[in-house]
């Protein structure tokens, strides 16, 4: 009998020995070739006035971050990677709030928004640290709710592979005159859902120019004084936790519109740059999807 | 205090005398049960000149938990309850909740001994397994799996395991699987060594984590493991230890994605003889964070080892006003003590004798060099280490306590202390100076015990803090005000603690932040506390202010945010 346990305890150690190390020689994943057909995207139009594809849910996906934030410019190249990737079915939006996002003479850029302060400080983003992010806000209250980057992609391709069970439809008309904007959102339910709902219009803006940290970068030059901010939540059309839809019920096929007429683009940003973000999401406390962003839409201003 | 909140206060007090009563020690032949129980509850109120945190309507919050343990022969299963609704101030959010986090059933029979369910263990010194609990901190990395300990001769141990860490009230993404063996060459070898004065153990441990590889933009390792050889050598009051270890590539959160292989090396020696003591301690520590969870970002969750801190830990809030911890990416440094007893009827140690520590740390951060991310894209290192070096000092802590009995009713402590503290680098984890400036302080403490009579005294205790601040630029703002967020210049503390009985004690003490360089904030930091002690049970009341700062165990810290309000603390055991 002892002869078998010290048999067994052996091969055990051995086991163990040689099969727990992984020695990384290359850290850069291989390379995809450029002709890959990647998924069957085609059909996915991004201008959702035209149409938006009614059996496709997209992920909301949000990246927490700040200019201070060494471990950022990580994080957002993950989405970057992911718009790329799923074309179509990610919303990305990036939120500048918290300790990392606060200025200096370094850092004199100020992306932070009372609505990106307002999510960041109900989520407990800020307290759990940046760079980090929330998929379409699935699993409010439980542990996995904020996601480091590295596992954005596994929490983003469960939620566009299922059902939705709402399409949004965003229109509007910018006046060039007065710089004024009308939004339109058309929601319609896609199964009988009886919940209680919200609706929120967000402006995001891309392509913009100024400092960032990277500590990927050697030591003494980690601050990048071109970076380019993407996506960046610039402030909310109608309000940071939206206005009430669909009061009364939702059964299949119905239909209900939020409107939000004369909002004031700030002569600062760049129009063509801009994108406006519609998403409904469940806003009843008791509900065990409490804050799970249902479906989301994006359109790109002209 | 709202009614509301007070009721709550009474109601898990009624409880828990109830509880108390009704367990008396069970005990026969059926096996035996014992445990313990512990309840904090605090209901704090706004301080706005304090700051406190707004806390939402949540301003009545507890930590409670109870053990209960059965045992019969070499069998014993325990639980433990938990609950946090939400956590105190100063504790995890994440822990809230309610549960049972921590069950286990053992047998041990023989050479065999095994655990199922949940189970702390150490291996060596810790720096490649250490699983255990600390309740002041809430930290609490207990294994989820199986353990066997065998036992195959006198003087050889081996141990195996395998498991899911605990993670508040759920498990970490990794499995960590491990193995140790000791042999204690003396007793191994007994009959042909002979009964030997010096003990020599070796051993040896490997640990391993898997976690899958879900990013997009890296390879990251599967599978990372860490291993360690270790010596331990004792002979009379001698005693001699040394560990090295070696970890893989092992990118993850805290070391900012870096390939770059661990190292340690950790020694310490003492020796010690009736009246006197020596202790050295010295290690090299070099991106030796192992955690279960390469993504966790909590400084405490998920770690699977454990970096051992020397560092002195005080006792007295002004000296322990800016802690040290063990610095996970690495630090080189070192700890010595020396305690001596004057003897009674010596000069210095005249009719009661005197003792007197002196204790000394310095710690540096390692000297390494980034590396130009084009020759560094193939395997992410991140930086290299010049071990013939030390770079930029993290923290010196110089003491010197003498202890003497003046009468026998009279003892009095002093204590001096000249400390550093890098806080840029090792609290905020930034090399901006400006908002967080060195700071270099001078640190005494008086503390007089006088009993009065037999099972009565009071304790008198001051303390000063003298802080020096390395000011930098930006010293004042737009409105000239002192600009400089965590500079809270010098403090003074006074205590005094009456014990009438055995059985109660009154404390009052006061914090004042004298010279802080914004003038509003000079506040007094009032605190009051009744304790009550019969056998096991103990049950306290205070109400007072808490100072925001950073609180530190074992090398381990948490941050603890200002605080204001009633607390009751009620614990035994059974």
């Amino acid at each position: 009998m002892k002869k078998t346990i010290y048999q067994i305890a052996v091969i055990l150690v051995i086991m163990i020995f040689f099969g727990s190390c992984d020695y990384v020689k290359n850290a850069n994943p291989p390379v995809e070739p450029t002709t890959s057909a990647g998924p069957a995207t085609n059909i996915y139009v991004s201008d959702s006035t035209t149409n938006s594809n009614p059996n496709l849910r997209k992920a909301l996906v949000e990246d927490y971050t700040g200019h201070k934030c060494g471990n950022c410019p990580a994080a957002a190249d993950t989405l970057k990677y992911l718009e790329n990737k799923y074309p179509g079915s990610i919303v990305p939006l990036a939120i500048h709030a918290g300790f990392f996002a606060s200025l200096n003479p370094t850092y004199p850029t100020d992306f932070r928004t009372t609505t990106g302060t307002s999510y960041d400080t109900q989520f407990g983003i800020s307290n759990a640290g940046n760079p980090n992010g929330l998929i379409n806000r699935i699993g409010y209250g439980t542990g996995g709710f904020i996601k480091a980057y590295t596992s954005w992609e596994g929490a983003v391709v469960p939620q566009i592979s299922a059902s939705p069970k709402f399409q949004l439809l965003i229109k509007y008309k910018y006046d060039t005159g007065n710089l004024k904007l009308n939004t339109e959102v058309t929601a319609k339910s896609l199964a009988s859902n009886n919940g209680i709902y919200k609706l929120v219009i967000l402006l995001s803006e891309d392509s913009i120019i100024a400092e960032q940290l990277d500590y990927r970068l050697p030591a003494g030059s980690q601050v990048i004084t071109n970076y380019e901010f993407s996506h960046v939540l610039r402030g909310a059309i109608n309000s940071a936790w939206g206005d009430p839809i669909f009061s009364s019920g939702a059964p299949l096929n119905s239909i209900e519109k939020i409107s939000k007429i004369d909002y004031q683009i700030n002569t600062s940003y760049k129009k063509d740059k801009c994108h406006i973000i519609a998403y409904i999401y469940d806003a009843d406390p008791t509900s065990p999807t409490y804050y799970e962003v249902l479906q989301v839409e994006e359109l790109h201003l002209k | 205090m709202s009614i509301k909140s007070t009721t709550r206060l009474l109601f898990i007090f009624s409880i828990c005398l109830f509880y108390r009563t009704s367990n008396a020690q069970l005990k026969d032949e059926l096996g035996a049960i014992h445990g313990n129980f512990q309840i904090d509850a605090a209901n704090y109120q706004r301080d706005t000149i304090i700051g406190t945190p707004e806390l939402e309507g949540k301003t009545f919050r507890y930590n409670a938990f109870g053990n209960i343990n059965y045992q019969k022969g070499g069998f014993s299963a325990g639980v433990r309850f938990e609950s946090y609704n939400p956590p105190m101030l100063g504790f995890l959010d994440g822990y809230k909740g309610s549960g049972v986090p921590y069950r286990f059933a053992r047998y041990q029979h023989k050479d065999i001994d095994i655990t199922v369910g949940n189970f702390y263990e150490q291996f060596g010194s810790g720096i490649t397994l250490r699983a255990y609990e600390n309740r002041g901190l809430l930290y609490d990395n207990a294994l989820d799996g199986m353990r066997v300990i065998f036992t195959p001769k006198k003087g050889i141990v081996l141990k195996g395991l395998v498991g899911k860490q605990r993670t508040y009230f759920s498990l970490s993404e990794g499995v960590v699987r491990g193995v140790d063996g000791e042999v204690n060459l003396m007793e191994l070898f007994d009959s042909i060594l002979g009964k030997s004065k010096t003990k020599v153990i070796l051993g040896g441990s490997f640990v391993s984590k898997y976690q899958q590889d879900q990013s997009p933009t890296l390879v990251l390792p599967e599978n990372v493991g860490n291993s360690a050889g270790r010596l331990t050598i004792i002979r009379g009051g001698f005693n001699f230890n040394a560990e090295y270890a070696y970890k893989i590539n092992d990118p993850s959160y805290e070391n900012k994605n870096s390939y770059k292989e661990g190292q340690a090396i950790i020694a310490s020696t003492s020796y010690g003889t009736d009246g006197f003591s020596i202790m050295l301690s010295g290690k090299m520590i070099d991106n030796m964070s192992f955690k279960s969870n390469r993504d966790m970002q909590t400084p405490t969750i998920n770690l699977i080892n454990y970096q051992p801190d020397f560092s002195k830990f005080h006792t007295y809030s002004l000296m322990a006003y800016y802690p040290y911890a063990t610095q996970p990416n690495g630090e080189v440094g070192g700890t010595g003590e020396i305690q001596y007893k004057f003897k009674k009827g010596t000069l210095l140690g005249g009719k009661y004798g005197m003792d007197i520590t002196i204790n000394g740390s310095s710690y540096y951060a390692l000297d390494t060099t980034g590396l130009n991310q084009s020759q560094d894209s193939i395997r992410h290192l991140k930086y290299s280490t010049n071990y013939g070096n030390v770079g930029e000092k993290y923290y010196h802590d110089f003491n010197i306590e003498i202890t003497k009995k003046l009468s026998k009713k009279l003892k009095i402590t002093l204590m001096y202390a000249n400390q550093f503290f890098n806080q840029s680098l090792v609290r905020f984890g930034t090399p901006n100076k400006e908002e967080h400036p060195d700071v270099s302080s001078h640190i005494g403490v008086l503390d007089i015990t006088w009993r009065y009579k037999t099972g009565s005294s009071i304790r008198f205790e001051t303390q000063g803090f003298f802080g020096e601040y390395d000011y930098k630029e930006h010293k004042y703002d737009a409105n000239g005000d002192k600009n400089i967020t965590s500079n809270t210049g010098s403090w003074i503390s006074g205590l005094i603690e009456w014990t009438p009985t055995t059985h109660w004690s009154i404390t009052v003490a006061d914090q004042y932040n004298y010279n802080n360089p914004v003038e509003i904030k000079r506040v007094h930091y009032y605190f009051g506390m009744i304790g009550y002690t019969n056998g096991p049970t103990r049950v306290s009341i205070s109400y007072g202010r808490q100072r925001e700062g950073v609180f530190c165990a074992g090398g381990v810290c948490r941050q603890v945010p200002s605080s204001s309000g009633l607390t009751l603390s009620i614990s035994s055991s059974f």
